[in-house]
């Protein structure tokens, strides 16, 4: 086990997030812990247990007013109680964070927006699954990936392309679409307007099924958020998969660090061995870095600073969190070996989870962007 | 694109091989690849390919001499190239399928190989190979206890094996539990058992291989276990119960059954380093084809110098991989020159190359997922296939610890390790 823990700064801590990360611990004991062995091949358990942390904890309603039944967490509140409730679902199923991220994340960036409504209606009525249909492979029209295209058609706007969705494509409700009207701007579009392939197999993040999707849609204006709200979705993305990836490094920690106990060489336990003790410091260094560095971010966006730099320090803390939650997976599964690579050994679904985040990040992309902003690398003009 | 390869040390043999192994895999595996993840306990797609390869296209008997009806490739000089070439070109395919086929005959070398050919069992066990009907061998090593301990022969000489082999009158009784082995939840026909006469004793003298049919009264497997990947390789729980076979079914005999099992380690470092870069050439072949179809910055993904780059790294990887393995493989045919392969020198080698080839290929793999995004964690690219299999590969044979503390104890005459 790991024995020391890494206590949260005393900005990121309030009762709110106390409350629900309380909350979250029992759901994951309750809901995930007994079933986590299948949840992999049985879809209806994540279903299942995503219901209950969307509706029934209200989840999908931290953003929603109180008067509409939501929590009514303001931006002042969101980043510490985003930290310490992903940190906790990321013990439990990173595939169930990966779903809500794109909730939480997609609700934030409507904030203060005419689409604002539009996004609290979903989240009040049932449970709801928000999809984010980033730029695709194509064209260059925006930082090198193609956005979906937005012409204007009287007082309403029509919204095409094809490709697929970050995550959830084949269950969301709501779809955020990446377009480029005015600029970038999201286009948020209701389930009934998307196309739907078949469900793609992938690595890892079950929970969310994804699929190729093909849109056709004119959405009335009100529902296209201009601006830097896009910006907003990607922060907050970004500090949701932060966190999740924090909490999943933690539990390889615990699952290797039980191992490490038990499991003796040459007479001692592996852990008392210098060649598997390095590793084992490599594994915890890893993980209370990406904490930090978690924390950082959360506490970071409390202060008052430039969209542009908490933008750039998300991603930065992103690509940190979801590389060391890899790493501390596949590191502590060469120490577990065959253990380690058995789906009884629950380590490996950590594995293919974080290494499912860490691509879906778009790793070489995002250094481009890094080297934009910290070096004014003039990549994307001309 | 052919990477590195000196072709002046290429065998005759290894040309039929390849364009024997590219006809089965375009034929028989391309087509069900994708099927053989929810495969992984009932074998539907994965057993008909493996029947083909092993039985129609006769791969089954290859290692044992032509006298017996094999094709003698232990008795050849280019035993390592051969080895190495076949698991390569099958691991392109599937590194499942391929270790299921190196572990059919990794057993088997022990008796097959020249010096040491066992013609007694060579004409008991060829039988049971020549039938007309698939039939799988499997290294029973790994223990509960101690995990890939019983590999750690220089040091640990066999001490922690508790699979107890006791000679009766002209039968061996064997009784123990193991784990893990490749080919067992059923697959196996008959197992090479590492045991000991006499538990707790670190004497060479004392390790024990003897062969096992599964049928004998007394073999149990238990179900395969679910994995991560590797599908294609059923893992499960053996148990010996009283087992007797007859006496002549040890490998060779006091000492000599430790010396030659180093073999398996040698052998084992270069089919998992083969196949591993058999992965490789493959995700190559996918990143050549995908890179250049889907576009980045309005230009084909690889024409962009950021994704060029790793690409480049990429391919330099496997360039430099392919070079070693057939280094390797090369020092194996030849040793009046390189030294017995059961040598700690050469088992030194064979875990140099085998750390280093499988870190160099988990790394491939994990850039080639990374640079295709959500393509690369889609199933129906396969290169997270390749990423999830890999990893096995890695991990096998006592993974990275044990590799690094046999190639320190060589290289830097480690005498406490």
């Amino acid at each position: 086990m790991m024995r020391a823990k890494l206590d949260p700064l005393a900005e990121l801590r309030s009762d709110t997030a106390e409350m629900i990360t309380r909350s979250i611990k029992e759901w994951a004991e309750k809901e995930v812990m007994p079933y986590r062995h299948e949840i992999d091949d049985n879809f209806e358990i994540s279903e299942r247990a995503m219901k209950k942390l969307f509706v029934d904890i209200g989840m999908q309603k931290l953003i929603v007013p109180e008067s509409a039944g939501g929590a009514g967490v303001s931006f002042d509140e969101l980043p510490p109680i985003v930290y310490h409730s992903f940190s906790e679902i990321g013990k439990a199923d990173a595939g169930i964070g990966f779903v809500l991220s794109a909730l939480v994340a997609s609700s934030a960036s409507a904030i203060g927006s005419e689409a604002f409504d539009f996004i609290v209606d979903r989240l009040s009525s049932s449970f709801c699954r928000i999809s984010i249909m980033p730029p695709q492979f194509g064209n260059d029209d925006f930082r090198g990936f193609e956005l979906a295209k937005a012409v204007e058609k009287g007082d309403k706007v029509r919204i095409k392309c094809y490709g697929r969705p970050l995550n959830s494509g084949f269950d969301a409700d709501v779809f955020v679409v990446f377009c480029n009207y005015d600029g970038v701007s999201l286009a948020l579009l209701d389930g009934e307007e998307v196309e739907r392939g078949e469900i793609v197999k992938t690595a890892g993040l079950i929970a969310s099924r994804n699929c190729d999707v093909k849109i056709r849609a004119e959405v009335e204006k009100s529902r296209i958020i201009k601006g830097d709200a896009w910006k907003r979705l990607e922060v907050y993305l970004n500090l949701c998969l932060s966190s999740l990836c924090v909490g999943s490094a933690m539990d390889s920690c615990r699952i290797v660090g039980d191992w490490a106990e038990k499991r003796f060489i040459r007479g001692k336990p592996l852990k008392d061995n210098t060649v598997d003790a390095e590793v084992l410091g490599e594994v915890a260094k890893e993980a209370i870095e990406a904490n930090m560095a978690a924390q950082f971010l959360a506490k970071t966006m409390l202060e008052d600073r430039s969209d542009d730099e908490i933008h750039a320090l998300s991603k930065i803390t992103a690509l940190k969190c979801s590389r060391a939650a890899f790493n501390v997976a596949d590191r502590a599964m060469e120490l577990m070996a065959s253990q380690g690579y058995a789906r009884e050994g629950l380590l490996e679904k950590q594995w293919r989870d974080t290494k499912s985040i860490a691509a879906l990040l778009k790793q070489q992309h995002s250094l481009l962007e890094l080297s934009e902003r910290f070096f004014a690398s003039k990549l994307w003009e001309g | 694109m052919e990477f590195a390869r000196v072709r002046e040390f290429e065998s005759p043999l290894e040309k039929y091989l390849a364009e024997m192994i590219k006809d089965w895999g375009e034929k028989y595996v391309l087509p069900y690849r994708r099927e053989f993840d929810e495969d992984w306990k009932e074998h539907r797609y994965v057993e008909p390919a493996l029947e083909k390869l092993m039985v129609d296209y006769g791969f089954q008997i290859a290692v044992f001499p032509e006298e017996f009806g094999g094709w003698g490739f232990g008795n050849s000089d280019y035993f390592g190239s051969v080895t190495a070439r076949l698991m390569e070109e099958i691991g392109r395919y599937d590194t499942g399928i391929a270790v299921s086929v190196g572990v059919t005959f990794w057993p088997l070398f022990m008796i097959t190989v020249k010096p040491h050919v066992n013609y007694d069992l060579c004409a008991e066990f060829s039988q049971l190979f020549a039938r007309k009907k698939l039939t799988i061998a499997a290294n029973a090593m790994t223990e509960p206890q101690g995990g890939s301990d019983i590999e750690n022969l220089d040091e640990l000489k066999g001490k922690t094996i508790r699979t107890t082999a006791v000679l009766e009158g002209d039968e061996w009784v064997i009784n123990g539990h193991k784990l893990w082995p490749t080919n067992t939840g059923g697959v196996a026909d008959l197992f090479g058992v590492v045991c000991t006469t006499k538990p707790g004793e670190a004497d060479e003298k004392h390790f024990t291989y003897i062969y096992v049919p599964a049928t004998l009264p007394g073999v149990k497997q238990g179900e395969p276990y679910r994995k991560a990947g590797m599908a294609a390789d059923k893992n499960s729980d053996i148990w010996f119960d009283n087992v007797r076979v007859p006496k002549y079914y040890r490998a060779w005999g006091e000492g000599l059954d430790a010396k030659y099992f180093r073999e398996i380690i040698t052998t084992g470092c270069l089919g998992s380093a083969a196949m591993a870069l058999g992965a490789m050439e493959n995700i190559y072949e996918i990143l050549y084809e995908k890179c250049s179809e889907l576009r980045y910055r309005g230009k084909p993904l690889k024409e962009n110098t950021a994704v060029a780059a790793v690409l480049a790294d990429i391919a330099a990887e496997i360039e430099v991989s392919r070079a070693a393995v057939y280094t390797y493989a090369r020092m194996l045919d030849r040793p009046d020159i390189y030294g017995e392969r059961y040598s700690a020198e050469m088992v030194a080698r064979g875990r140099a190359l085998k750390l280093k080839v499988c870190d160099v290929c988990c790394d491939v793999a994990r850039k080639a997922v990374d640079l295709l995004s959500h393509y690369g964690i889609d199933r129906n690219f396969d290169i997270e296939k390749h990423w999830r299999d890999v990893k096995m590969i890695q991990l096998w044979m006592g993974g990275r610890q044990l590799c690094q503390m046999d190639v320190a104890r060589h290289f830097y005459d480690c005498k406490q390790l």
